[in-house]
């Protein structure tokens, strides 16, 4: 079982790696792409906390595939390491710093970008309202850098947490979009708080200059958004995206079953598919499941040494102690005739301390 | 004192200190000292050298790395002799400054320790664990000075031979037995070695029991050929010799229990060719043994490896159980049979007495057959009306007596990874122990803080070893190589160490309220039960007055995440709380328990007996049936998400009470229908449906009653936001007549009709509840993952379309604005 555990417990997991992309998240870009049909006109986007990469795979592919060729240019920003990508321009950096925003500006010579997206996550800590919390700040990050690339009219799509403080998320993303949704693919587990803003029509207000240390973002978290009522209440409105016939990323698929290529799935042969029922389309059990390992494996994770300690039976233990001798035996018994029987060898009286 | 800023307003840092390899979470100066400790994802801390911080000498030298945490290190703490840090491995580590490890505190579960606390002067560790408890640990600088490891060197006195059994008297001392025939002694605070007996006969094969009897010890040994001799080590001289058994005797077992008449008589069973067993009465007075009685004989069920592994006294029952080398539990009567009683004037030299060789053996009056598989049960113990056994499977029970058969309650495991259980035993306070070797250490669980009490690394499952543990004072000690090794240390219990229990180690996914039990001193018990992530679940109860919250049970026989609960049958009767739990979750497992909760001794916490009915896994049904009807092999990754109970009985249905019908909602994208039968103590997979085609998330029952006609009814939900109503009084008809008739194994079913489905969503549901409102309607309202709640009303009408079920209704009020996790239809009024 093992390490196919995985694959059963989640389509898009083996659908990725049998595709080639270098994380699942590829399909939620997919199919958010299918309902708001991101891609439209885009030739400059900015791919915010990419690593390891398959934002921008799924940005290569469809950016290349509509534009006819050159002008096509794609940032990709991670703190973290990620291996090269054809066409991809990499940049190793904090979004959360104004050096980052330059850099992205000098590599589009100046022209603004058409399509930010950002992805990002922080490590979660498994306390939920740090989670939410951090998400939020991070996603608040992303905004302001935006505010520095995105020309007017522009697309901004990222992560987001959907917890109890979300209303003054949508509040601020209010201020600088004309139109934003709260979006789920259908590939984002129905078990996670995660959902993506799709913020479309940048237009900031009249004045305002982009800066790193913005207070117009820092809205106090004291007015509580969720009680606003009337006028003032901010609605969101909520889509689910990818249609019914996608695969559903909360079941479990059999192994046998072998996945359409999503990419085919979603263009040529999208009619056929969903006239089938879903589970009859799937069976191929004249299959074989074969295990196909990950394609992006983390660079130089922080773990990366306490492993090989691990593995190598380095790391530190309680230590055992080592043993002590007592001096030889001394006072054994000197008698010879071994063949002595039982009631003449008890040799020695002994008084047991008790 | 600050630094000016610059030309851009910030202040420069002095120094910077680099090394980590991943973020630093927190750090912790020692001023004395001149030290900074930092803690970081790289799974390391790092001790700095830092000096005077006013000082700008910008030369930091990194003084210690220390590698030993599983996880990230989230913080550490110095103090003058030791280093503490906590992980999210959940162990909080003693460190010296020469990097070793002294301690290792393990005990919290699941997702790490968040915060801790230090004490110097007491040498006290507080711990916060995400799980929710607060543990206190008493730190010692260093682990030589209360345990040690001795070698001692036996071999050096050859003529004696090479040690075969090893047992311990007391803590002081030692009893071995050798491959020459030579029994001696070693006194641990002598330090000397002592010759107590010598016989040629009992060379190669020889077997040794020790125990102790007032002021005695008294010693038996068998051998090869059916001969036992019984001495107290005070004096060998007046050992008792019989021939007892026509072979090899291949097991001795002493018990010492109020069974015995007199404080200064106890057992000895010993067994023999052909699964004869004999029960000999041993009296000793100030060390000399006055009296040997035959109390009786038994014979063991056949199997191949026929003999006793371990005997316990029920002595209210007036019965003996009894583990074998088959992995049986076998009970016999304890006749007081005057008959058995033998030649008291034995003789006490000389010759062996042979045994009255037409003496009848009694046979078994029950056995549970291969309970502990084939290797084996290695102890069985009476506590407080319950038997507990424990075997070479990796698992020990809990069981009672009932009618004079043994009835399983509870099938346990210690901790994760033991599977080699020598034995499980009370402590004087009532704490369970589990004895036994995990991986390479010999290892002491306590079933009551979860934790290894003691844990030797002696290399692994012994042959012979033996412990013991007065006070304090514990000792193991073990044979290797033809070497005695003995560890000894002192264990600090001065203070309690779960300041408050955990509650789960991650996220819990259920919570349903039992009841309310009232004690004799009129205290109200309020009972709960929770599941978690953490793969058990717990049983609590919460008292009213002291507002303490206190774990009744632990139930860990999930091998993945339990996802749901659903109570049946609840009932209280005489203050006893009786309830039917099904627990379901990943890996396609349900299972069934009969939970029995009272506060027996009025002390305001309660306890609770948990009897394990049935289970079932969706693999090992498959694989039961594959061979029958040629199938494609389903995936047992299926997760239950949701269980609910079919609690009302239909007035006009002919389901008996003992019988509980389920339905679960399955990550398959299937509905699946169980039955439960508590008399049978069987679950059984009934019927299954494929109609949400997606992974189903929530299901609920109910019952409809109109005149003399009930209905009952299913809904179910899944990702898709489709809620489907489901008429299933035919399956459950159908399933009661096949029962009746006794049919188990009989194809599967279609779960039956849908009546109607309600898109209610337009994602995932994750909640649903079903209300009979005043006019006789259901409302069914349901919360999704699309931040909005729904809610219908339906009919049920006899003749309409679709069995009579309609949609009147739908509405959704304005979207709240976070996911919704959990809606609730509340009665009306
Ligand atoms: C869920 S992953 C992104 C997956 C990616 N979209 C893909 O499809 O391969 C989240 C990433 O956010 C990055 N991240 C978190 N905080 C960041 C920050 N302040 N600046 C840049 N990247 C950050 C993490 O390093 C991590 O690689």
């Amino acid at each position: 079982m093992g390490r196919s555990s995985k694959d059963k417990r989640d389509i898009y997991y083996r659908l990725a790696k049998e595709e080639g992309w270098r994380a699942r998240s590829a399909f939620k870009l997919l199919q958010l792409d299918e309902e708001y049909q991101l891609f439209q006109g885009v030739h400059r986007a900015v791919d915010l906390c990419a690593a390891p990469g398959s934002w921008s795979q799924v940005l290569s592919r469809k950016l290349r595939s509509s534009n006819e060729t050159s002008e096509v240019k794609i940032v990709a920003v991670d703190l973290q390491a990620m291996a090269p990508l054809p066409g991809v321009i990499q940049i190793q950096g904090d979004i959360t710093k104004v050096s980052t925003a330059h850099e992205i500006i000098r590599h589009f010579k100046g022209e603004p970008a058409d399509l930010v997206v950002c992805d990002g996550a922080p490590d979660v800590t498994g306390l939920h309202d740090i989670d939410e919390y951090i998400q939020a700040q991070l996603l608040l990050a992303a905004l302001n850098i935006t505010t520095h690339v995105l020309r007017t009219g522009g697309t901004f799509v990222a992560k987001i947490f959907r917890g109890k403080d979300v209303t003054l998320l949508y509040s601020q993303l209010k201020i600088f979009f004309q139109e934003v949704t709260c979006a789920k693919p259908r590939s984002s587990r129905n078990s996670s708080i995660e959902a993506f803003v799709v913020c479309q029509g940048y237009s900031p207000p009249e004045g305002y200059k982009p800066n790193m240390s913005n207070p117009l973002l820092d809205h106090c978290y004291d007015v509580d958004f969720n009680q606003l009522e009337g006028p003032n209440r901010v609605i969101v409105p909520f889509l689910a995206c990818g249609d019914l016939s996608a695969y559903d990323s909360d079941k479990t698929y059999p192994l046998q079953v072998r996945p359409l290529l999503f990419i085919t799935s979603l263009s040529t042969q999208r009619h056929q598919y969903e006239n089938l029922p879903t589970s009859s389309l799937q069976l191929d059990t004249g299959k074989e499941y074969n295990y196909v390992p990950p394609n992006q494996p983390p660079i130089r994770p922080p773990y990366q040494e306490a492993c090989f300690l691990k593995k190598n039976n380095l790391l530190a233990k309680e230590r055992p102690p080592s043993p002590v001798s007592t001096p030889p035996a001394t006072n054994t018994s000197e008698e010879d005739d071994a063949s002595s029987v039982c009631e003449e060898t008890a040799i020695q009286q002994l008084s047991i301390s008790s | 004192m600050s630094d000016p800023p610059n030309e851009e307003g910030r202040v420069e840092p002095r120094r910077r200190i680099s090394g980590h390899n991943g973020v630093i979470f927190s750090i912790y100066h020692y001023e004395q000292k001149g030290i900074l400790a930092s803690a970081s994802d790289d799974r390391s801390l790092r001790v700095w050298n830092v000096g005077d911080l006013t000082d700008c000498d910008p030369d930091v030298q990194c003084l210690l790395v220390l590698y030993g945490h599983q996880a990230r290190v989230w913080s550490v703490r110095l103090l003058p002799d030791v280093i503490i840090s906590i992980g999210e491995d959940s162990a909080c580590i003693v460190w010296s400054y020469t990097g070793d490890i002294i301690h290792n505190f393990k005990g919290h579960k699941g997702r790490g320790i968040r915060a801790v606390a230090v004490q110097d002067k007491l040498g006290l560790v507080a711990t916060g664990g995400a799980d929710s408890g607060i543990r206190l640990w008493q730190i010692h600088k260093t682990p030589s000075s209360n345990s040690n490891l001795l070698n001692l060197n036996f071999d050096a006195s050859k003529k004696i031979g090479v040690p075969k059994a090893i047992t311990l008297a007391d803590i002081n001392c030692l009893v071995v037995m050798t491959d020459l025939g030579f029994i001696c002694t070693y006194n641990f605070i002598t330090k000397q070695w002592i010759v107590v007996l010598e016989d040629q006969s009992y060379k190669s094969y020889g077997l040794l029991e020790v125990t102790r009897l007032g002021d005695s010890i008294l010693c038996a040994i068998g051998n090869i050929t059916g001969s036992i001799k019984i001495f107290s080590l005070s004096s060998a001289l007046t050992c008792k010799a019989f021939k007892q058994h026509e072979g090899k005797v291949h097991s001795l077992t002493w018990v010492t229990s109020s069974a015995q008449t007199s404080s200064d008589t106890c057992s000895l069973f010993s067994s023999g060719p052909n699964g004869v067993i004999v029960w000999l009465e041993v009296s000793c007075i100030s060390g000399d043994i006055t009296m040997v009685t035959e109390k009786c004989r038994f014979r063991l069920p056949n199997s191949k490896q026929r003999w006793h592994t371990s005997i316990a006294f029920v002595p209210a029952e007036g019965l003996i159980v009894c583990g074998d080398r088959r992995g049986s539990l076998v009970l016999f009567p304890m006749e007081d049979s005057n008959k058995c009683i033998k030649d008291e004037s034995l003789p006490s030299t000389n010759n062996l007495e042979s045994s009255d060789p037409d003496g009848q053996e009694l046979e078994p009056i029950h056995v549970l057959f291969g309970l502990h598989g084939k290797l084996g049960v290695t102890s069985v113990v009476y506590h407080k009306g319950f038997v507990y056994s424990s075997g070479r499977d990796g698992c020990y029970r809990q069981l009672k007596l009932e009618g004079r058969q043994l009835v399983i309650l509870r099938k346990l495991k210690s901790c994760k990874g033991m599977e080699w259980i020598e034995c499980v035993s009370f402590t004087p306070d009532g704490d369970l122990q589990v004895l036994g070797f995990h991986s390479t250490d010999f290892v002491v669980w306590s079933t009551r803080t979860n934790e290894k009490l003691c844990s030797v690394p002696c290399g692994g499952g012994h042959r012979s070893w033996s412990y013991k543990k007065e006070g304090p004072m514990e000792v193991f000690t073990y044979i290797k190589s033809g070497d005695v090794f003995t560890h000894r240390s002192q264990r600090i219990e001065t203070i309690q160490n779960v300041l408050k229990d955990s509650l789960h180690g991650r996220e819990l996914t259920s919570v349903k309220y039992v009841g309310t039990i009232d004690n004799s001193s009129q205290e109200r018990l309020d009972v709960l039960i929770t599941s978690s992530e953490d793969t058990t679940v717990n049983i609590w109860a919460y008292n009213r007055r002291t507002k303490l919250l206190h774990c009744l049970s632990t139930i860990s026989d999930h091998l993945s995440s339990v996802k749901t609960l659903a109570l049946a049958r609840t009932k209280c009767q005489d203050n006893v709380l009786s309830t039917l739990l099904v627990t379901a979750g990943g890996r396609a497992q349900i299972e069934g328990y009969r939970l029995l909760i009272q506060d027996k001794e009025g002390d305001g916490t309660g306890t609770c007996q948990v009897i394990h009915i049935a289970s079932h896994r969706l693999d090992e049904h498959w694989d039961r049936i594959r061979n029958k009807h040629r199938m494609l092999k389903i995936d047992p990754e299926t997760r239950y998400l949701s269980v609910a109970a079919v609690d009302e009985i239909p007035s006009s249905s002919k389901t008996p009470s003992s019988r509980v019908f389920l339905a679960a909602a399955c990550s398959d994208g299937s509905v699946r229908f169980f039955v439960l039968s508590e008399s049978s103590r069987q679950m059984t997979l009934l019927a299954e449906s494929f109609h949400h085609q997606r992974c189903v998330l929530k299901v609920e029952t109910f019952v409809h009653t109109s005149g003399a006609d009930s209905r009952v009814m299913l809904c179910s939900a899944a990702t898709d936001g489709r809620i489907a109503v489901w008429d299933i009084t035919g399956t459950i008809s159908l399933a009661d007549r096949t029962l009746e008739e006794g049919q188990m194994d009989r194809p599967l079913q279609d779960l039956g009709l849908v009546c109607l489905t309600i898109s209610a969503h337009q994602c995932g549901i994750n909640s649903l509840g079903v209300r009979m409102t005043m006019d006789g309607r259901y409302l069914v309202a349901s919360g999704g993952d699309d931040n909005s709640i729904c809610v219908c009303w339906i009919t049920l009408d006899q003749d309409g379309p679709g069995g009579g079920v309609q949609l009147l209704r739908s509405v959704s009020p304005a979207p709240p604005h976070s996911a919704l996790r959990h809606t609730y239809a509340l009665p009306q009024g």
